[in-house]
């Protein structure tokens, strides 16, 4: 899963203050709104007891702004994000790929055959 | 009646009753550029906070609670150290004279003997610099009787106007000028007047000696203005911050600022800063959002880099910038040198120089 925004003290404290966002939009253009922090990235890995299993950041904040979507395909995580003009691709360690069928939906029968020996 | 209440009343009745405070685009002289960025490093992992130019051309600068000599690219020798913080520093007739927090002026020698000028108590706190006078007087800004030197967010918040300007004269100290918003600069001007800039006025002021009257040079300015210093061409202006449209209109919100102040940490408050300390706690501005890989230098900047040259004619006639997509922000000290402007990057902790006739 990704984290699109950082929750920050400050625009927590603004979600209180509907009339502070209102004059805030109707007085201020656009660029100058306050919002959480969306240059920073987070995926997480968790599995369905909601044990975080492993984090990813970018502490750059240029790489990889704003991941607004995660996919694990034959091995290699992508990240994918709606205002990047690239497409992240993180080779995993062989012991954090399982043997579920990532395109599958879960409990549906398999629709499509698995994509073995693709090259890398 | 709130504010808020009673200004919507007010422009419902008549819209030209209200006006809506303004940030001046950087126009003119102000017109931005990346020759901050472009600047030579000449010391880098060095936080200066003021800087005082000596006779023989090397340079006096304040790092926290130490007086360092720079000579040139790579040579800079510590001078001494006290008990508190040095808060302003200047050179008067080869010595160097420096405010130190809880002490008083005191002036340093080139060897790095102390002598004490003055311990009244009201310089002991809150300095934010010093000029010395051709009659051997110095001028001196207060920014505040009631917050520490770097508290200039704080006294924002709570639109406080307690600074003032003294004169300082064989320890004997008068206030000339009171009720100031945080004079953060002082300078000789041509004619016996004194430059005073107002930094929560966002103002640049002329103050006149002999009848204490003030005069407007430059008023309404998008940064902050800190400290002065002289130039071939006028003064230089160190601006440490620059004005954001969403901290002025925040400022208004009496609720809202209080509780921010009450609850969160000082670094995180949407006033202008020097440098961004943490990003991940730190709230973003929309333009700010970095598109296809690339983050916008016209985004609204809460940190700055900004060194303008302000001519005899009242103007800024050029500036030195380093954009919201730069890193050489919170520029806290401008000196003119010989091999040109020493620029004390406070924000980003290093000292640059620039060339003369590159903006």
């Amino acid at each position: 899963m990704t984290f699109v925004a950082m929750r920050t003290p400050l625009s927590d404290l603004l979600n209180r203050y509907p009339k502070v966002r209102r004059r805030m939009t109707k007085e201020l253009p656009t660029d100058d709104w306050l919002l959480p922090q969306l240059n920073v990235s987070c995926v997480v890995k968790f599995n369905e007891a909601g044990e975080l299993l492993k984090v990813l950041w970018d502490s750059s904040l240029e790489n990889y702004p704003m991941v607004t979507s995660v996919k694990e395909h034959d091995g290699v995580l992508y990240l994918g994000g709606i205002n990047n003009n690239r497409l992240g691709r993180l080779v995993l360690d062989p012991s954090e790929v399982g043997d579920i069928d990532t395109r599958q939906v879960p409990g549906t029968a398999r629709l499509v055959p698995p994509m073995t020996g693709v090259l890398r | 009646m709130n504010r808020g209440l009673a200004r919507n009343l007010k422009e419902l009745v008549n819209p030209s009753w209200v006006r809506h405070p303004t940030v001046p685009p950087f126009e003119a002289g102000l017109r931005p550029n990346k020759l901050l960025d472009e600047a030579r490093v000449v010391q880098s992992a060095f936080e200066a906070d003021d800087a005082a130019v000596l006779p023989d051309g090397s340079v006096a600068l304040s790092s926290g609670r130490s007086v360092h000599l720079f000579q040139e690219e790579g040579i800079l020798d510590l001078l001494v150290s006290f008990e508190g913080t040095v808060m302003a520093l200047a050179a008067r007739s080869g010595e160097i004279v420096a405010a130190v927090e809880g002490r008083g002026l005191v002036q340093i020698d080139v060897g790095g003997k102390v002598t004490d000028l003055s311990q009244d108590e009201s310089l002991r706190s809150c300095v934010t610099s010093i000029c010395a006078l051709d009659d051997g007087r110095l001028a001196v800004t207060v920014g505040s009787v009631h917050h520490s030197h770097n508290a200039w967010n704080h006294a924002l918040v709570v639109r406080e106007a307690s600074g003032f300007l003294a004169l300082v004269d064989s320890g004997t100290v008068q206030t000339v000028a009171s009720d100031l918003a945080w004079p953060a600069g002082v300078c000789a001007g041509d004619t016996g007047e004194l430059l005073l800039s107002l930094s929560h006025l966002h103002r640049i002021e002329k103050y006149i000696v002999a009848s204490s009257a003030r005069e407007v040079v430059l008023d309404n300015l998008p940064a902050y203005p800190g400290r002065l210093t002289p130039h071939p061409d006028g003064w230089i202006v160190a601006f440490p911050y620059v004005r954001n449209r969403l901290s002025e209109l925040l400022l208004e919100e009496e609720d809202f600022v209080e509780e921010m102040v009450r609850t969160i940490n000082p670094q995180e408050w949407m006033l202008p800063r020097l440098r961004n300390e943490n990003p991940y706690t730190s709230a973003l501005q929309l333009g700010q959002l970095r598109v296809l890989g690339v983050l916008k230098p016209w985004a609204p900047a809460r940190s700055y880099g900004l060194v303008g040259v302000l001519g005899r004619g009242g103007r800024i006639t050029s500036s030195f910038h380093s954009r919201v997509e730069g890193s050489q922000h919170g520029v806290t000290a401008a000196v003119s040198t010989n091999a040109g402007i020493l620029v004390a990057v406070r924000g980003n902790r290093n000292l640059l120089m620039l060339k003369e006739g590159t903006s």
